[in-house]
């Protein structure tokens, strides 16, 4: 992979990013490896941190996209429960940080 | 350090950071926490969108479930199974996790999943032994028609746990539900005749005779309360019920047994236990019927409103049956397949308490430590197991399960002093019952024969059943098995607690876990009833004068503002005749405060003791109309008028019970506490209703209200108590006293609403809520803004709406 190829490069984080919403729709733990898979395309270990964190908040506007889905009350509804909301914004965007980390181990 | 070393220590520091940060979502709490609410993949989310497959092979036969846009489920199949499955299936979709709650509830297992705050709770529920009630009456149905369908109903269940995302709260609780079996479908039984039936009253009559002497407490806690509105014997409606002649002894009269011991206290610490788990007494309804000859269209006009707890969901779970030989809508209690309160194509029906004494206590001389008791001339030791509830987040407890012949043994750990540490208890819930089987043939019934027929087999709770056919029939019976205790041979009534070696207050043919005859109790056919009268109207009041009556039914009956109403509007809605169902639906709505004519005379004596804004403003209660609605100030000034004068007569005149007793505990109903003089309040009853008037308005000046509807206003709450599944507040008209129910503090009401005329009229119904118990749904609270409002929806039975699950596979019947 050539990182300094801005459509490889782009290509490559969609893709990850894809790959990485379908993981984290099965387990908490997919946020994690998402973010790492968003993150090692990018230029350097700050970008790569950058790029796991977007991915959890991608991951938190999908799971939104899917309530707005689910039925009209949905949503507004989750958005009350304020302890779990906590908890899915936290592990999103630590999860996605803890997984750009990677960039950073695997140089 | 070189370059490249620092390097590989940077990167190994990350790894230790990333690994460290994984590894700690692995362990301990978090890891639930992550599981239950990550983005995506958290079980809490995925409830959000609970649409079922569109297609579920079974072994039930082929069905279709609709859903209307109140989330009704209507469910069409040829075969009673099939409808009996496709029913389980709606009811475990909607309202798991609250079957899941009350089945642990009366399991004694709400602390494995709540914690420590449940115990006593669970304590009691296990001493009771509930869950082996159930498992006595499921011997006995498992063999009928109605078990296969029971049986249908909890495979329909458990497909809908397997196949859709487990209910939030679970996710909230962390933990799973087990399968739903027919022995939980008994226990739903058991816990809503406990909770109409199952009261402690008697304890709490001796404690006060004992404390304070038998005058006090025959003041205080009166049998029979003095007004003229029993349901049976009204001029002009029901003054036709066949008097049994019963060929039996009459008991003497409550509280006139000469042969009643001296009465004992029952320990503080037994007591406060017991009142802590024991169901309301405002546990009430309406219900009324008005015959062909008395309506518009010359039809019958039935009418039901059942009061019980308003939570979120409700109470009641709303549904539609078509088979091909009947149909039937209305309300049951999730967990329950049959519709129990509601109509089908030939008639409606509802029920509201009866309040008939079905519960004994007893207490014995025992030896050998306590593990003997004599019984007659025999000792016995006690049937004794020790079981274990578990509780959440602390130590697992172990109880001791005890038995006598009479029933459950409960005693709370006291010590004794003078007081009464441990008691018997027979209850007609403890053993095999059939309300199953009446249920179901209720549901089935083609006519006035079939109905007459199916309440031979409700043995549990006792209630006042009213009936309205399309055949112009109209029915009133008082439902349940009532004992009939006895002590030497003779009839005795139930009001006090009974020497059990002695073998005082038997009830003969009564199995405790077993199969009970009907020997030992009120002959069916003399039961108190009426077949076709003019109309018939009740609200938990009295029952039948004990005159009237050869056998004891009932140590108390509710207060009788709602009936003494009840009489006075269906009276005059006949006497004007041509009613109408919506005349029925206003009379649902009427809330006139019979308590502000009782209570006049009090209020009259504080204004002397007044002056000012307050004078002014007892004399604005005092013109009130009692129209209990939310525009007005009066009612607002009145009701925590009333509260703040029975906490004045606690304080006064039940301060000198034992210091370790809750005094409110034994406060007389406000019926009695009207009519109380001088001689129960410390400066005399002017005095002290002037102190509680101003309280009252200090109480509202400190909350900021200004009309009742500040104060009136709906908090039906989730068990969970979190915001996003309370229901919202609306303001409401009604109170504790009037047909329109609304009991705020309390948390209770109207639970259902429904109007069935006989013709071609719809029916009309509401919920408090909603009937789907997803909080992320439509459904889930869509009716409570019109509940509040007084309003109705449509009562129909067409399969309408779209198709959301066909069932198919297995044979069909």
């Amino acid at each position: 992979m050539t990182r300094s190829d801005r459509v490889t490069r782009w290509s490559a984080t969609a893709l990850a990013a894809v790959a990485g919403l379908g993981i984290a729709s099965l387990h908490w733990l997919g946020l994690v490896a998402g973010a790492a898979l968003v993150a090692l395309p990018q230029r350097t270990a700050p970008r790569g941190v950058a790029a796991g964190v977007a991915f959890g908040v991608l991951a938190l506007l999908v799971a939104a996209v899917g309530l707005l889905l689910a039925g009209p009350d949905a949503l507004p509804v989750a958005l009350e429960m304020t302890q779990p909301l906590g908890v899915a914004v936290a592990a999103a965007v630590l999860g996605g940080a803890v997984g750009g980390l990677v960039r950073g181990v695997v140089g | 350090m070189t370059e490249r070393s620092g390097d590989l220590t940077r990167r190994a520091l990350l790894a230790a950071v990333g690994g460290g940060a994984v590894a700690g979502g692995f362990l301990g709490p978090v890891r639930g926490y992550l599981s239950a609410f990550a983005p995506l993949s958290g079980g809490a989310w995925d409830a959000a969108a609970d649409d079922p497959p569109v297609r579920v092979a079974g072994d039930h036969g082929e069905a279709t479930l609709r859903y209307d846009d109140a989330g009704v489920p209507r469910i069409e199949a040829d075969g009673e199974a099939a409808l009996s499955f496709a029913a389980g299936y709606a009811q475990g979709a909607d309202r798991l996790f609250q079957m899941d709650l009350q089945r642990r509830q009366l399991r004694g297992q709400l602390s494995a999943v709540v914690g420590e705050a449940t115990l006593d709770s669970d304590r009691f529920h296990v001493g009771m032994d509930f869950a082996a009630a159930a498992d006595a009456t499921w011997d006995r149905v498992r063999d009928t028609d109605a078990g296969p369908l029971v049986e249908a109903y909890c495979d329909g269940v458990n497909r809908a746990r397997d196949d859709l995302p487990t209910p939030v709260e679970f996710e909230l609780l962390d933990y799973d539900p087990a399968p739903w079996t027919p022995a939980d479908v008994m226990l739903a039984e058991k816990l809503i005749a406990w909770g109409l039936t199952g009261s402690f009253r008697t304890l709490r009559t001796e404690t006060l005779r004992a404390e304070l002497g038998d005058d006090a407490a025959a003041t205080l806690l009166p049998d029979r309360l003095d007004h003229d509105a029993a349901i049976l014997g009204h001029e002009g409606a029901t003054a036709d019920w066949p008097v049994p002649s019963g060929g039996a002894v009459r008991p003497p009269e409550a509280g006139t047994d000469e042969s009643s011991r001296a009465a004992v206290g029952t320990d503080p610490e037994l007591d406060r236990w017991l009142s802590g788990v024991e169901p309301p007494a405002w546990a009430g309804s309406n219900s009324w019927a008005v015959s062909g000859e008395h309506t518009a269209s010359g039809d019958p006009i039935v009418a039901n409103d059942p009061h019980l707890t308003l939570m979120a969901p409700p109470v009641w779970y709303e549904q539609v049956l078509r088979h091909p030989e009947y149909e039937v809508r209305g309300v049951t209690f999730p967990g329950v397949p049959f519709v129990v309160i509601g109509e089908n194509d030939r008639g409606a029906w509802g029920f509201t308490n009866a309040g008939c004494d079905v519960i004994d206590c007893y207490e014995y001389e025992k030896r050998a430590d306590g593990t003997e008791y004599r019984y007659g001339d025999r000792w016995r030791s006690f049937d004794v197991e020790t079981r274990t509830i578990e509780v959440a987040d602390a130590p697992d407890e172990e109880v001791t399960v005890k038995k006598s012949a009479h029933g459950a043994v409960l005693d709370a750990g006291a010590g004794g002093d003078e007081f009464r540490t441990e008691l018997g208890v027979a209850w007609t819930g403890l053993s095999a019952t059939r309300t199953t089987n009446a249920i179901l043939d209720l549901n089935r019934s083609r006519g006035v024969e079939d109905v007459d027929e199916a309440l031979r087999r409700f043995d549990e709770p006792t209630q006042c059943f009213v009936y309205a056919g399309r055949d112009g029939s109209v029915r009133y019976r008082v439902t349940g098995k009532v004992p009939i205790r006895r002590t030497d041979g003779e009839m005795v009534p139930g009001t006090r607690v009974f020497d059990g070696s002695a073998r005082e207050g038997e009830w003969a043919g009564y199995t405790p876990y077993g199969e009970s005859s009907w020997d030992g109790f009120i002959p069916y056919e003399e039961m108190p009833h009426v077949d076709d009268p003019p109309y018939v109207g009740t609200a938990n009041q009295r029952v039948v004068d004990d005159v009237d009556y050869p056998y004891y039914l009932a140590e108390d009956y509710s207060e009788p503002f709602r009936g003494i109403r009840l009489w006075e509007r269906l009276d005059a809605l006949v006497d004007r005749g041509e009613v109408t169902a919506a005349d029925l639906r206003d009379l649902q709505r009427d809330v006139h405060d019979g308590r502000l004519d009782r209570f006049r005379p009090v209020l009259a004596d504080a204004r002397s003791e007044l002056s000012g804004a307050a004078r002014d403003d007892l004399d604005a209660v005092l013109e009130w109309d009692g129209e209990a609605v939310g525009s007005e100030r009066a009612p607002l000034l009145f009701v925590h008028f009333l509260d703040a004068y029975e906490g004045r007569f606690v304080a006064d005149a039940l301060g000198d019970l034992d210091g370790r007793r809750d005094p409110a505990d034994y406060a007389p109903t406000q019926w009695v506490l009207a009519t109380l003089g001088d001689e129960w309040f410390d400066g005399g009853r002017a005095v002290a209703a002037a102190d509680a008037f101003e309280k009252a308005r200090e109480r509202i000046d400190a909350e900021g209200w200004e009309l009742y509807r500040d104060y009136n206003r709906t908090r039906i709450d989730h068990p969970f108590d979190q915001s996003f599944l309370n229901y919202p507040r609306y303001p409401t008209d009604g109170s504790a006293a009037t047909l329109f129910n609304f009991r705020v503090e309390a948390g209770a009401g109207s639970s259902w609403r429904q109007v069935c005329p006989q013709n071609d009229t719809p029916s009309r119904c509401i919920l408090p809520g909603g009937n789907d118990g997803n909080p992320y749904a439509e459904s889930y609270d869509d009716q409570l803004a019109a509940w509040a409002n007084g309003e109705f929806k449509p009562m129909d039975r067409a399969m309408r709406g779209d198709l959301a699950v066909r069932f198919v596979g297995g044979e069909e019947e």
